[in-house]
């Protein structure tokens, strides 16, 4: 059972924040990565997942987090659709580096076009 | 936050650490890692082995299997393919960091290398199923 997939009752083509209360992050507050990288920019102080809820109410979440977060999801209104044996491949991007933006922090990487 | 190199690892270049990290003949691996562990998220300061990250730890790390150095740019460490999946089935909580790092098979002697905090996708909650990572066409790194 490698995946989960809930279902919302009324949301649609949003993104949900569940935080977990009782586990805040043990070296400080996170910063979520802005927009563009696919965070929310916003800073979280207890342990925080972000789930995409497509155009259908639905998402999908790997089993172990299910049971993690199972509380806050069913408090949320979400209820268990069906379990998915290959859920759709997810990616990491380590984009190019772009001036001004602090992605790339004291990693240099160079790029014929900002000699960088 | 900021992606960043572990000062350790920057300072082992100029041999000023216990161990070091030889890129090309040392196995390198990349971490999926939850920064709500009792490690807590990456300290570029003052963290300097696996053993001070491994407790976030998500899935299993991957092998980089293509390195190269030097071949995309001077001083550039990279991967020839970009790993798909690099991470099967990955189910946990949700990933803040991707971690370099040299495996020993020990934890407590494999150096840190980098981490990536502000890339595409992270952070990425785990939906049980395959993770690809997908490198800057420039390279991993530069040193």
């Amino acid at each position: 059972m490698p995946g989960v997939r809930l279902q919302h009752p009324t949301a649609r083509n949003v993104r949900f924040t569940i935080s977990e209360p009782d586990h805040p992050y043990p070296s400080g507050p996170y910063q979520c990565t802005a927009p563009e990288f696919g965070g929310c920019g916003q800073v979280h102080v207890f342990k925080t997942h972000h789930l995409n809820v497509d155009e259908t109410g639905s998402t999908i979440v790997g089993d172990v987090l299910f049971e993690m977060a199972k509380a806050h999801l069913l408090a949320h209104g979400f209820t268990v659709a069906n379990t998915v044996d290959k859920p759709p491949t997810i990616g990491i991007g380590l984009g190019p580096r772009v001036n001004g933006t602090g992605q790339w922090g004291n990693i240099p990487i160079v790029r014929g076009d900002d000699g960088g | 936050m900021a992606n960043s190199f572990y000062a350790a690892f920057l300072n082992g270049i100029l041999g000023s650490h216990a161990t070091r990290v030889d890129l090309d003949a040392d196995t390198i691996k990349m971490a999926l890692v939850d920064n709500g562990s009792a490690d807590g998220a990456p300290d570029a300061a003052n963290d300097d082995f696996w053993d001070d990250q491994d407790a976030g730890l998500i899935g299993t790390a991957y092998t980089l299997a293509a390195k190269t150095i030097g071949t995309a740019g001077t001083g550039v460490f990279d991967n020839t393919t970009d790993p798909a999946p690099a991470f099967s089935s990955v189910s946990g909580a949700t990933v803040e960091s991707l971690v370099f790092f040299k495996d020993t098979g020990t934890p407590s002697t494999s150096n840190l290398i980098c981490y990536f905090d502000t890339a595409t996708g992270l952070p990425l909650t785990p939906n049980g199923g395959d993770v690809n990572v997908t490198f800057n066409g420039s390279g991993i790194f530069k040193v």
